[in-house]
């Protein structure tokens, strides 16, 4: 047996063995943890996923904090009615569409079983297998899962580590984080799902390399230090999930237009930040970032084309908790995320190289811990490029156009991904592992229109509102 | 080259993790593990059972590892750390053994209802976890009725005292008796954090505390903590506290959230100024 192939059955056998039976969702925690640890969900966590202080701890020390538990399982479910403002769309020319069709749906959106945590006081995992049903296209498979090594140091005659470190493998990029400015924690933690007619929800087309192209498609293994609960600092590399790692890529075959299934080598990704805890408040600032070099591989041929194209993404954060727990609890969080691309010549855009640019917002706030109102903001600006964001022609978008006309799945613009948009959610916690969400997404500005386009259609048509129920045990 | 050097990579990751691993399983018993059951009983000659043997190193090992987290290195809050800590977190450096033990073991006995269900096994346990059943919830209704569970009845619980059982409770749940007496010695014996300054009326706390009211019928706090406000046996140690923790605790006190016989009737006087000012001054006392 090679190294290489025995290095990836050890990191197979680890998540394996760590995960002997799995458990939890992209947005929620984890009742395995609460059980273990005997802790109320408000001890770490300010609303599911945003960690507090405490939470941040847990997680950095390898969810090993407890007992761990003879049936280390939880289920985690979400259930949502999507609407959208205007879902069929009258097409051009006089053409009729289904304009009295319904726009809205109601979807079993998907139902995670949790696993993990503590094995024993240096080995800890975060294990999730999801069902979605988005869309009716269902499928199962492999979500954000995470094994974490840890060890720490103290000195001879402290009472408190001077440096927590470990080692982590997981399979999306940015979920080891415990802040909550990075892509794979970013608000809206949960919302709306597929309405009818739509290929997907509504949304801008452009994003960045680091905000969610890898997820579940590539594996990492990286190394941190937490010192003092002041310094985090972290290097990982990622690359495709292939071979005995490939059950963690959401159980899906290899796709060539996705992302994460054609890496070059190992990319790194990297995270810097500085925190501070005074008094009931929390503060963060901090950066992180990633070079992925990406093959472009034939569709056709399966061939591989170099040279790659080549993200360079670098982003900032910072993040502001304040709480007492009762009667209000805040936090904020913002993040600026800055992609500069290049293109190999086979890739198809239209540009040689182009920049991207994400920046998010967004205030919590909850009263009793069973209230809570949180408003996001997302302005997503780059360079215009009308074959990558493929909307410069009205024409050559309606040419191979049959059926309802999808503003999402053929935007019509002019090659530009600019988009902004907010979302305002308000949120019931009526028991601990229970919440009833309401949300709204108002749209300014999606992929580059922002008045009314040649059609018609103005970005508030895809205003969708969403009601749903997340509830775990 | 490339091959190579994703080799190499591979390689050095195995080696890490392996190296990790080895300490990991071989710390298994002298780690911080918690939840051994009493072991063995005192021979004739009194000598300490197996649980006694292990809790003074795994009362250490836990209190770096899990308390510090929240209560700070040795438990003297921000004191020591650069870092402040939130005072919902009592300082526990210096505090009375006694006292430390008696609030360990209280916090224990509330989850004995959990242990006993989990005793029973986990269909229980899981309907619990399904109905969402917590504290500050009656549990008279439905799902009483349904289930013929009955859950943990503080409903009279303000949610912030809520907030040391969303903690304490779960620490507390798995420590056997030996465990509880070491971490107490163990903080106890940690040299306490000096006072800090404090917001409010700070004279008028420290008229209080020494002289009480007599107009108002209100004893000296000092005749049982002190004057030094350190405490002795199973009364607490003030000095050094957070005023906001002091502030709560009495409060909850007062209102019988959290039962003090001795201390609640001595306390039904005492405005929330007072409680304020009291508070501020004990935060500043070495």
């Amino acid at each position: 047996m090679s190294v290489c192939k025995g290095a990836r059955w050890f990191a197979s056998a680890l998540i394996a063995g760590a995960a002997w039976f799995g458990a939890i969702s992209t947005a929620d925690a984890i009742p395995v943890f609460a059980r273990q640890t005997g802790h109320n969900c408000q001890a770490c966590h300010i609303s599911y996923p945003e960690l507090t202080a405490y939470g941040r701890d847990f997680k950095l020390n390898g969810y090993t904090f407890g007992v761990a538990q003879p049936i280390p399982f939880a289920i985690a479910t979400m259930q949502g009615l999507t609407s959208v403002s205007k879902n069929q769309v009258n097409l051009p020319g006089g053409g009729t569409s289904e304009t009295n069709s319904p726009n809205s749906r109601f979807e079993v959106q998907q139902s995670s079983i949790f696993s993990g945590g503590r094995v024993n006081d240096n080995l800890g995992a975060f294990i999730q297998w999801t069902w979605s049903g988005l869309g009716g296209a269902t499928h199962a498979g492999m979500d954000n899962t995470e094994v974490r090594l840890v060890g720490r140091y103290t000195p001879e005659g402290d009472l408190a580590p001077e440096l927590v470190y470990g080692l982590l493998v997981n399979n999306n990029m940015s979920m080891q984080d415990v802040w909550m400015g990075v892509p794979a924690w970013r608000f809206p933690w949960w919302g709306a799902g597929v309405p009818p007619g739509r290929t997907g929800p509504p949304g801008p087309s452009a994003a960045a390399e680091l905000d969610g192209a890898l997820a579940q498609r590539a594996i990492g293994i990286g190394v941190y230090g937490w010192w003092r609960k002041t310094i985090y600092a972290e290097l990982s590399m990622y690359r495709s999930a292939s071979g005995t790692l490939s059950f963690l890529g959401a159980g899906q075959p290899k796709d060539p237009n996705v992302a994460g299934d054609k890496l070059a080598g190992y990319n790194p990704y990297w995270r810097l930040a500085y925190s501070r805890d005074w008094g009931y408040n929390s503060i963060e600032v901090g950066t992180f970032g990633t070079h992925v070099r990406q093959y472009y591989l034939d569709p056709v041929t399966g061939l591989i084309d170099a040279p790659a194209n080549v993200y360079n993404d670098y982003a900032f954060d910072a993040q502001y908790q304040y709480n007492k727990g009762e009667p209000w609890v805040f936090s904020a969080t913002t993040s600026y995320l800055h992609e500069n691309a290049t293109y190999s010549p086979q890739f198809g855009a239209s540009n040689s190289s182009n920049k991207l640019n994400e920046y998010f917002l967004r205030g919590t706030a909850y009263y009793n811990r069973m209230y809570g109102l949180s408003l996001g903001y997302v302005n997503i600006t780059g360079s215009s490029d009308s074959n990558l964001y493929g909307f410069n022609s009205g024409s050559s978008v309606l040419g191979s156009f049959s059926g309802t006309y999808d503003p999402v799945a053929n935007p019509v613009g002019n090659g530009n991904p600019d988009s902004s948009y907010w979302v305002l959610e308000a949120n019931y916690v009526p028991l601990q592992n229970m919440r009833f969400t309401l949300q709204y997404f108002m749209y300014n500005k999606l992929n580059g229109v922002s008045g009314t386009d040649q059609f018609g259609n103005k970005p508030s048509d895809n205003n969708t509102f969403f009601a749903g129920i997340w509830w775990a045990f | 080259m490339r091959a190579n050097m994703s080799k190499t990579a591979l390689r050095f990751v195995s080696t890490v993790a392996a190296a990790l691993l080895i300490p990991c399983v071989s710390s298994a018993q002298g780690g911080f593990r918690i939840g051994d059951a009493p072991q063995g009983d005192p021979d004739a000659a009194g000598n300490k059972t197996r649980s006694e043997k292990l809790a003074p190193a795994q009362a250490k090992n836990l209190a770096i590892v899990w308390c510090s987290t929240c209560h700070g290195p040795g438990g003297q809050g921000g004191g020591n750390s650069g870092n402040g800590f939130n005072p919902i977190f009592p300082v526990l450096a210096g505090q009375s053994a006694e006292y430390l033990e008696t609030q360990l073991k209280s916090f224990r006995a509330l989850t004995q209802d959990d242990l006993a269900v989990n005793r029973e096994g986990y269909v229980e346990r899981w309907i619990k976890n399904i109905t969402g059943i917590r504290k500050g919830q009656s549990v008279d209704g439905w799902v009483k009725t349904v289930f013929g569970i009955e859950g943990e009845k503080y409903d009279d619980a303000p949610r912030n005292e809520e907030r040391a059982w969303d903690f304490m409770k779960g620490v507390a749940r798995d420590l056997n008796d030996a465990q509880i007496h070491a971490l107490a010695q163990l903080f106890s014996k940690v040299p306490a954090a000096g006072g800090r300054p404090a917001d409010g009326d700070v004279a008028r706390g420290k008229a209080l505390f020494e002289q009480g009211d007599a107009a108002k019928g209100l004893l000296p706090c000092a005749s049982c903590h002190g004057m030094d406000a350190h405490g002795n046996g199973p009364i607490p140690r003030l000095a050094g506290q957070y005023q906001d923790y002091v502030y709560d605790q009495v409060k909850f006190i007062k209102s019988g959230v959290r039962s003090v016989e001795q201390m609640a009737p001595l306390v039904q006087n005492l405005s929330d100024d007072d409680i304020k000012a009291v508070a501020a001054y004990v935060q500043t006392l070495n």
